[in-house]
């Protein structure tokens, strides 16, 4: 079902001969737009692989002063929204557009992607590894180039990964900046002109961009790290200590500190004239479309996610690289593929919440799919078993055992599937009803127009709102640390 | 309570069986022992009782009644302990114990059983508040409490380490006594299942090999295979004739005839100042006892386990003499 709006927009890219889709793809246009992203992308994942690897090594690894805290924040960055960061650092510092814009927004928003696995290798990995290297004569810091950077490569690759990505189909930071990236050029492409099908011909384009991304990251990969049991012993940092945290007070400053400053600034400062009922209605806006995707997202991801639970090999691993493939999913291209199936399939829909929703199924079944998964392999077979052993049937023992050690999971999931949906822009800004305005396109009209006072306050309840996934997988992660003992 | 009975039991998946006319049969309120390496039918057998395996062919009697591969596991009245104990991680103790019972039934009864496992006042507790020891026996517990006709514990103590083993195998034998309960336990130890259970079945490539008390399966195994599986051994290629056999520790009487191989325990190595002459090679101390490599005159190298204290040394001349009559398999291994 999510292939079927991406088969049709092939469908409609083709439909008028392939000379049309030929010329498209031979203008100069798309090879520039092409270039733009794919410079745009390498140039972050590399910033974000420095930024992401040093970092982890730093609150995994070092003897930091007060790592925990900048543990969790160094990772917050990842609840703001690239147009959020885009329009704090614009308002802040106006003369940051293009190239280097965009660049500085995305890098700061998306680090935290290699911090995270990287972290989690770094932990995991078996220092006797590395004590060897040491008892052969190696230094610590030929150790750490020989054999620790080649233990987390494949968690530092996966993250790159879904930093390219995230460049590749990022609508909100490039176009705050001005920065003529693909999704850019198809949203342009899609509103300039009556002809869309050059905007479905490069939809598909970004489409296999990412795929191939995919592909040659899977192919990089490589083995994975020996899981060692024991925790690794702290490297202190000696005379390095001071740049080391400076380094980091800096970083966050500039990923958390300017974004808030500057949202407070505005609000306090800006000569606003916004409504609070306008707010109000917004929010409420926001809120209804993002509950009605996430229930529908959830209701589609529950039988996949429940047989891909219970039965290992194949299907499991089908969904492992659907979760990817959603990744490489631009919004742009599937909020474009909704509109042209809509208006020739089901013109009643077109522009309808229902459509909205469902292009949010889409784009976040992979998320949803994964929480159920998540949820449901923490209620193993053999609880099963024992329950009816015990006397109870397949529904009591669902009703008893099953639905109340999955639900956590489940629920998690769906209020992480609630918040992104909240989040999203471009498919958002193609599918919505007209009239129907939610915080996050709010805020980029406003931005458009540089009205920086009135967008402040969609903005800081934006960050309010995408700053709860944190917090409620935060819970549920650490429930999982102490309920998990057996 | 009641009796089990299982007859020429087949069972399988897709076409390929893993268990092949299985016969044994467990009296009522006694605990019999399913041993066997990994991968010769146990946890297949177990599935198959409890329901959640079919039948492909033969007979599963509960008592006086038949189990067939219709009878849902809710139906039959077989309690599981699986592997770690599996138990509920969102219930109390108590809630645990009580999971098979009416609302009714459950105050008293569940008290009952806690203290029968020894665990009177845990009620409340939490399974992730549990050790691996009391886990198990809240398993045991929550199994025993609906009063089935069997119970099937799955290697419940295979994660337990090994002081902890022990002292749990005493506790959920006597648990069972006292409960009265029928009981089929299955593991790939043979201490295990010859120190626990009254009856053994020894499984093999999804066939049953022998079927006996644990004494008799020790002393007189139905072949070499189960002979070297249930303890450790000496083995000579020998010739048997009207009743006695060469080896290289002397002529030793035995039963059978014609060529085959000579089992003895190395318990039954006796060192002292009569018998063959060896050299100590070396002493692998237990605690409880000892293990002392030897070497024969002709190069054979021999173990003796010796109890008490040990008073040889590496590199001591001993004598070897052989205690009992020795076992011998007929036919070239």
């Amino acid at each position: 079902m999510a292939v079927l709006p991406l088969a049709y927009l092939a469908v409609r890219s083709f439909e008028r001969g392939g000379g049309v889709v030929w010329d498209v793809l031979a203008r100069t246009r798309t090879a520039e737009l092409a270039l733009r992203s794919l410079s745009l992308a390498v140039a972050v994942t590399a910033a974000c692989l420095v930024l992401g690897v040093l970092s982890a090594w730093l609150v995994t690894r070092s003897d930091l002063v007060g790592r925990r805290a900048f543990g969790v924040l160094l990772v917050l960055p990842l609840a703001v929204p690239s147009y959020v960061a885009g329009f704090t650092w614009i308002s802040v510092a106006p003369e940051l557009t293009g190239f280097a814009g965009a660049f500085v927004v995305l890098t700061l928003v998306s680090y935290p992607y290699v911090l995270l696995p990287v972290a989690a290798a770094l932990r995991t990995a078996d220092p006797a590894v590395e004590e060897v290297a040491r008892s052969l004569g190696r230094t610590s810091r030929q150790v750490f180039f020989s054999v620790t950077l080649r233990q987390i490569r494949p968690a530092a690759l996966a993250g790159g990964l879904l930093v390219a990505l995230y460049v590749l189909s990022d609508f909100g930071a490039v176009s705050l900046m001005r920065y003529e990236a693909f999704t850019l050029g198809i949203y342009t492409s899609y509103r300039a002109t009556f002809d869309r099908t050059p905007a479905a011909v490069l939809g598909l384009v970004l489409v296999v961009l990412a795929i191939a991304l995919t592909v040659g990251e899977r192919r990089a990969r490589g083995m994975t790290a020996h899981r060692g049991r024991r925790q690794p012993l702290t490297v202190s940092l000696g005379r390095a200590r001071v740049p080391a945290l400076a380094g980091t007070a800096v970083l966050i400053v500039l990923t958390l500190g300017v974004p808030v400053v500057s949202l407070v600034w505005w609000l306090v400062a800006g000569t606003s004239t916004f409504e609070v009922a306008d707010l109000l209605a917004t929010a409420g806006n926001t809120v209804a479309v993002s509950a009605f995707g996430a229930v529908l997202t959830l209701l589609l991801a529950l039988p996949v996610g429940i047989l891909a639970a219970r039965h290992q090999g194949r299907l499991a691993r089908g969904v492992e690289l659907a979760s990817f493939a959603g990744h490489a999913l631009p919004g742009i291209t599937v909020g474009l593929a909704l509109v042209f199936f809509g208006i020739r399939f089901a013109p009643a829909l077109y522009q309808t919440i229902p459509m909205l929703a469902f292009a949010y199924a889409v784009l976040f079944l992979p998320l949803a799919v994964g929480a159920v998964r998540t949820g449901v392999a923490h209620a193993p077979p053999v609880l099963e078993d024992v329950s009816r052993s015990l006397g109870h049937g397949r529904w009591r023992t669902g009703l008893r055992v099953t639905l109340p050690l999955s639900a956590p999971g489940i629920l998690a999931g769906t209020a992480l599937v609630f918040l992104t949906c909240a989040k999203e822009l471009p498919a958002t800004l193609l599918l919505r009803p007209t009239g129907v305005d939610t915080l996050a396109t709010e805020l980029w009209t406003r931005t458009e127009v540089a009205a920086y006072a009135a967008a402040a306050p969609y903005a800081a309840v934006l960050l309010v709102v995408a700053a709860i996934p944190a917090v409620v997988l935060d819970r549920f992660l650490r429930q999982d640390d102490t309920g998990g003992e057996r | 309570m009641s009796g089990l009975t299982v007859k020429r039991l087949v069972a399988g998946y897709g076409g390929e069986p893993v268990l092949r006319e299985v016969d044994f049969e467990v009296p009522e309120g006694r605990l019999l022992a399913v041993l066997g390496p990994s991968g010769c039918g146990k946890t297949t057998l177990l599935r198959v009782l409890a329901g959640f395996h079919p039948i492909a062919s033969g007979e599963v009697w509960l008592g006086e009644r038949q189990l067939t591969s219709d009878v849902p596991p809710e139906r039959r009245g077989i309690g599981i302990v699986p592997q770690e104990g599996a138990l509920f991680p969102h219930l109390s103790v108590a809630g645990n114990v009580g999971f098979g019972l009416s609302r009714g039934e459950r105050g008293d009864r569940v008290e009952e059983l806690l203290d029968l496992v020894g665990l009177g006042g845990f009620g409340s507790r939490m399974p992730a508040q549990l050790s691996g020891g009391q886990a198990q026996r809240v398993a045991l517990a929550r199994a025993l409490a609906p009063r089935p006709g069997v119970v099937l514990l799955d290697e419940p103590f295979s994660a337990l380490d090994a002081g902890l083993r022990e002292e749990l195998r005493a506790d959920v034998r006597a648990t069972l006594k006292a409960a009265g309960a029928t009981a089929l336990l299955v593991t790939h130890d043979q201490e295990e299942a010859l120190g626990i259970a009254d009856h053994v079945v020894v499984l093999r490539d999804g066939a049953v090999a022998q079927f006996a008390r644990p004494q008799t399966i020790y002393a007189s195994p139905a072949d070499l295979g189960v002979a070297l599986f249930v303890g450790e051994a000496v083995t000579f290629a020998g010739v048997a004739r009207s009743g006695l056999v060469e080896t290289p520790l002397g002529t030793l009487p035995t039963s059978g005839d014609g060529p085959g191989t000579v089992l003895l325990r190395p318990e039954q190595l006796i060192l002292g100042s009569t018998g063959v002459p060896s050299t100590v090679d070396d002493v692998l101390f237990h605690g409880h006892d000892a293990t002392v490599l030897l070497r024969l005159a002709d190069g054979t190298r021999v173990r003796s386990r010796v109890q008490g204290r040990i008073s040889v040394r590496a590199g001591d001349a001993v004598s070897v003499s052989v205690d009992g009559t020795v076992l011998f398999f007929a036919g070239t291994p």
